[in-house]
């Protein structure tokens, strides 16, 4: 057995987090390979590695069930510390630490991608999980709900999705190519955890107009973006009884899909949906400005 | 340039004397004079006439890391009375109650960042406000506090990036669970690296690893690996 500076313990709470990537790549590292003994004997310490066998590594135990990467996404695009952050910073780094080290791409200083691809694809899984989602609720709700749950998910929830997106972008969009160059050159991710760390303090709508606000061109399109958003949180917020006497949001909530098309406020907040829908075509999608060049490349395929 | 060094505390506790003893014939030219418990401080300020330190190019002094009554008060007048005006002053930010009280030493204090058991000075954020406090003070970073509080080191590097100019040593060590000082291990040592270019040059490595005699070399072939810095090329004086 090679002497090691990784204890049991530690390996097991790694893989039971998937959190801390340094000590995992550390320790598959000493499985994967013996390691001289002189080396650690330096550190006056002696330790039986945990993997039972070369060929099936502790290493290889970092498996998640479904509900891991959404937790792990929501954590970073919804969350906020309540009391003393030290713990919930502390996991946040880690987290991000973990999807910008095993990024392969991103240490190839050859490669123009500098967009955390592993990143940004667990947040696009993360949105196709909540469509997904919506329709499995349909049937298992019997459509209960549908009306209110529809509008939320092409509004709010793929505000969600959109915030993610640019914060992903941003790790292209400011950083200088000296900078860039020097995170290839370093394999140190620091910076990029810092920055992302800065975006995701910020709250979707913060991040959304933090990154529109610097296209004065598409300044037209992003008030459509932000006037659609802010008529869904009126009428979300509004306690107006309807004609049926219940407020919006309750009437939402209990309409049926057998009366989607003739209730005047479905077609409105679907109209304001649609709105929504369209502004982030115009952004993303349309040729203009850059967003449009990074969807094309990295957030489609 | 080579500065490397050990904080006396680190090899023999209150027993300055020893500590520099072991150090006579190490390859080392920095140290740090260190006072952790109040009742070892005045020993230490009247023994500093007395001391072989001439192999030193850096000094520093560690002040108590905890003070009860009137013990800060005590501690201010005896480091004005006592203490060489160039050497560092290393301060915890949470053992001070007065911040004005410290602003006459100006810039020949150092505050240390915290590890993750203390309620301030862990994190950038924290650091920038004892230093709106403290104006002219110097910064002593302890990268394995800094460590133990985010092992991805990105607040390392954060405070890096906004306290380097006021930089005057770093302390170097593994920090465990339990906020003792270790040798470092492979892990830290990775990690050291990561930021080691963000510490500059010229600022001199203390080690707080609490080691044996024996263990001094090898320590300090950890550190250079760890802030790889250092040529092999030094040897002792």
């Amino acid at each position: 057995m090679e002497a090691c500076l990784l204890s049991c313990e530690s390996l097991k709470t790694t893989r039971r987090t998937g959190l801390d990537g340094r000590h995992f790549a550390i320790a598959r590292d000493f499985c994967g390979r013996g390691l001289s003994n002189s080396f650690f004997a330096n550190a006056g310490r002696s330790f039986q590695p945990s993997c039972r066998s070369r060929s099936s590594p502790a290493c290889e135990c970092r498996r998640e069930n479904s509900a891991g990467g959404p937790r792990r996404i929501l954590l970073l695009l919804e969350s906020k510390a309540l009391g003393q952050p030290d713990a919930f910073d502390r996991v946040l780094n880690n987290v991000l630490s973990r999807y910008l080290n095993e990024d392969r791409g991103l240490q190839d200083s050859s490669k123009e991608r500098r967009i955390p691809l592993f990143l940004l694809n667990d947040i696009a899984r993360y949105w196709r999980i909540m469509v997904v989602d919506f329709a499995y609720k349909q049937s298992a709700r019997g459509n209960r709900g549908y009306a209110l749950r529809s509008i939320k998910l092409g509004l709010s929830r793929k505000l969600i999705f959109v915030s993610g997106l640019l914060s992903c972008f941003s790790c292209r969009l400011d950083f200088s190519d000296e900078q860039w160059s020097e995170i290839s050159r370093t394999g140190n991710r620091q910076p990029l955890i810092a920055h992302l760390r800065a975006v995701l303090k910020m709250t979707p709508l913060e991040i959304v107009a933090t990154r529109l606000a610097n296209y004065e061109s598409a300044l037209p399109i992003s008030k459509q973006l932000f006037d659609a958003y802010d008529k869904f949180i009126g009428l979300l917020a509004d306690n107006t009884p309807t004609a049926g006497g219940k407020a919006p949001r309750e009437h939402l909530g209990d309409l049926s899909v057998e009366g989607l098309e003739s209730d005047a406020l479905f077609q409105e907040a679907r109209r304001i949906r649609r709105e929504f829908s369209n502004a982030l075509s115009d952004l993303f999608l349309k040729p203009g400005i850059e967003l449009y060049d990074l969807t094309v490349q990295y957030g489609v395929f | 340039m080579i500065l490397i060094g050990f904080s006396t505390g680190a090899l023999a506790l209150a027993n300055f004397d020893l500590a520099l003893s072991e150090l006579e014939r190490k390859p080392v030219d920095s140290v740090e004079l260190s006072a952790l418990r109040f009742p070892e401080l005045l020993p230490l300020l009247e023994a500093i006439p007395r001391l072989q330190l001439g192999q030193y190019r850096y000094i520093s002094l560690h002040a108590p890391s905890q003070f009860k009554d009137n013990e800060e008060q005590e501690t201010l007048e005896a480091l004005l009375r006592l203490a060489p005006p160039n050497w560092p002053i290393v301060i915890h930010p949470d053992a001070i109650s007065s911040f004005a009280r410290w602003r006459v030493l100006g810039a020949r204090i150092a505050i240390e960042n915290m590890d993750r058991r203390k309620p301030i000075g862990r994190t950038a954020d924290e650091l920038r406000e004892i230093f709106e406090e403290l104006p002219e003070a110097r910064f002593c970073f302890d990268i394995g506090h800094s460590r133990q509080f985010d092992t991805t080191m990105t607040e390392a590097y954060k405070i890096l990036q906004l306290f380097a100019d006021r930089l005057c040593q770093v302390h170097v060590s593994e920090v465990n669970s339990s906020s003792q000082h270790d040798r470092l291990s492979f892990s830290a040592i990775l990690a050291f690296e990561q930021i080691s270019r963000l510490i500059p040059r010229h600022v001199p490595l203390i080690i707080e690893s609490r080691v044996t005699e024996q263990e001094i070399d090898p320590e300090i072939e950890s550190v250079r690996r760890a802030i790889p810095r250092y040529t092999p090329a030094f040897m002792p004086a």
